[in-house]
């Protein structure tokens, strides 16, 4: 069991901890921002054709 | 999936009974030698049928069709109706009781009247000596019986429909009231050969709306063979070609009728499609900016397909222009779902994240069972950071497509991310095999 004061420096702890947490939760965030025009790129990820004729291709002659 | 089978396997009310069990929405192609049928349905429900080359109502169509005991059909899923065709909405099984009447009257129809090219004319001394009054059908027919119009001219004329008249000629030749005089000269002569170009035209378009794309193929070869450098012909072999993924083939039939033909739009918008699929966007450029100043400018699906190159050749502010064209030119009208696609890629390439989930989350709204939209829209959302809402959306894609790559290379991510090292690994090796399998 805790005495009071090691829970004081406990909670300290926890709270520096989540802040640095936050932190670095942000950083990726942003990171993942930054990569957007990447992400929309690479054709594992994202599908760039339309995969059907219908809505390119015109099937009437005008 | 399409349907296809042989009439003598399954017939007509079998099929249409499947179809309307399981509330189909599509298009049902027949076709026995040189003739060629359709129905449309929605949700099970009848909502059009014809005949080529032939001018009946919906209900009469079906009951021709079911005289059919040869042939093919080919049920292909999603087809409508061309817009401003007139639609109802019938159940099949209303259909099938009096279809099979007809079908055993038409049995002892067809001995008397094995085809529609014969003449009758009336019996005077008979007729004069009758004392039975005229049906109400009888009535019609009968003035009708000029010894010059053969049974088509006959069906024609009075409006009656094929069965009712054939009945009618049936219960009028049994009281010995007419008599066979000949066959017409339609019947004796093969037909003119511009009769034929658009026998085989019309039954080429019918066999490319259902989907019998090698039976169009036929026909329109047909047609060209009759008619050299025909424009309808060498425009559809190229559609047909398209429909194969034979992009060098498209691209033969659409410079064919460039060559010939009168410059269309269309033509060279889908040119610079099959361009694109080769690979040769230099070319493909070309075509559209041809189709573009042959009217294209006013064409929803052309400025769509314009995005779409300029997309590919990354020109997107080119790309944004043609979609806003399109989007005006469709109005109030719902675009289609290609368009929100390039819509939103276009967005999202250019970091406009909220503007491709605007479009996105719009475009599956509309378009609910469309696994790339949620795809794309998930890949959005995970790229703004909301991975949450990323891995939402992807199960919700996974619902409609479990065989979509991205999908599960996406899912992948999210578990990775997620700290779910085991099921991200499966997830992994499910994209490699659905894109091994692509």
């Amino acid at each position: 069991m805790l005495d009071n004061e090691s829970s004081s420096e406990y909670s300290d702890f926890l709270h520096d901890l989540q802040s640095v947490v936050a932190e670095r939760v942000e950083a990726l965030r942003a990171a993942q921002s930054a990569m957007t025009p990447r992400a929309f790129q690479d054709d594992e990820k994202v599908v760039m054709d339309w995969p059907e004729l219908a809505g390119r291709v015109v099937e009437e002659l005008r | 999936m399409a349907i296809r089978g042989s009439l003598t396997e399954a017939s007509l009310p079998d099929v249409l009974q499947l179809l309307a069990m399981g509330k189909k929405t599509g298009c049902l192609g027949l076709t026995y030698a040189n003739n060629f049928g359709y129905i449309y349905f929605a949700d099970g429900a009848i909502t059009h049928a014809s005949l080529v080359n032939r001018s009946l109502d919906t209900e009469e169509t079906v009951y021709v069709l079911f005289t059919w005991t040869q042939g093919t059909f080919n049920f292909e899923p999603g087809v409508t109706p061309d817009e401003g065709v007139h639609t109802t909405a019938i159940d099949p099984q209303s259909l099938l009781l009096e279809g099979a009447r007809r079908v055993d009257e038409w049995t002892l129809i067809a001995k008397k009247i094995p085809s529609f090219d014969i003449v009758f004319a009336p019996d005077r001394h008979t007729l004069l000596a009758n004392e039975r009054p005229l049906t109400p059908e009888e009535e019609v027919i009968v003035p009708l019986l000029d010894g010059q119009r053969d049974v088509s001219a006959l069906i024609a004329d009075s409006g009656l429909g094929e069965f009712t008249v054939g009945k009618t000629l049936y219960g009028l030749l049994s009281a010995s009231l007419i008599a066979r005089v000949g066959v017409s000269q339609r019947g004796k002569t093969a037909a003119a050969p511009d009769d034929k170009v658009t026998e085989h035209r019309n039954l080429g378009i019918a066999f490319f709306k259902t989907g019998m794309y090698e039976e169009a193929a036929r026909e329109f070869r047909r047609v060209d063979s009759l008619h050299e450098d025909d424009p309808v012909a060498s425009f559809y072999l190229g559609l047909v070609s398209l429909r194969q993924e034979q992009w060098a083939a498209a691209i033969h039939a659409f410079e064919r009728h460039a060559a010939h033909g009168v410059p269309r739009a269309a033509v060279f918008s889908n040119m610079a499609y099959a361009y694109q699929q080769l690979g040769d966007l230099t070319k493909a450029h070309t075509a559209i900016e041809k189709a573009l100043s042959y009217g294209g400018r006013g064409d929803p699906v052309i400025q769509t397909n314009a995005a779409a190159l300029a997309i590919a050749a990354h020109h997107h502010d080119a790309a944004e222009t043609a979609l806003a064209a399109a989007r005006t030119l469709w109005g109030a009208r719902r675009p289609p779902a290609a368009w929100y696609h390039y819509a939103g890629l276009n967005a999202a390439l250019t970091n406009d994240l909220d503007r491709a989930i605007a479009i996105l989350t719009e475009a599956v709204q509309s378009y609910t069972s469309v696994a790339v939209l949620w795809n794309n829209l998930a890949v959005a959302y995970e790229a703004r950071g909301d991975f949450d809402t990323a891995m939402q959306t992807l199960e919700r894609g996974l619902v409609e497509e479990p065989h979509l790559p991205q999908l599960h290379r996406n899912f992948a991510d999210c578990l990775q991310r997620a700290g779910r090292f085991d099921e991200a690994r499966e997830a992994y090796r499910r994209a490699h095999t659905f894109d091994t399998a692509s």
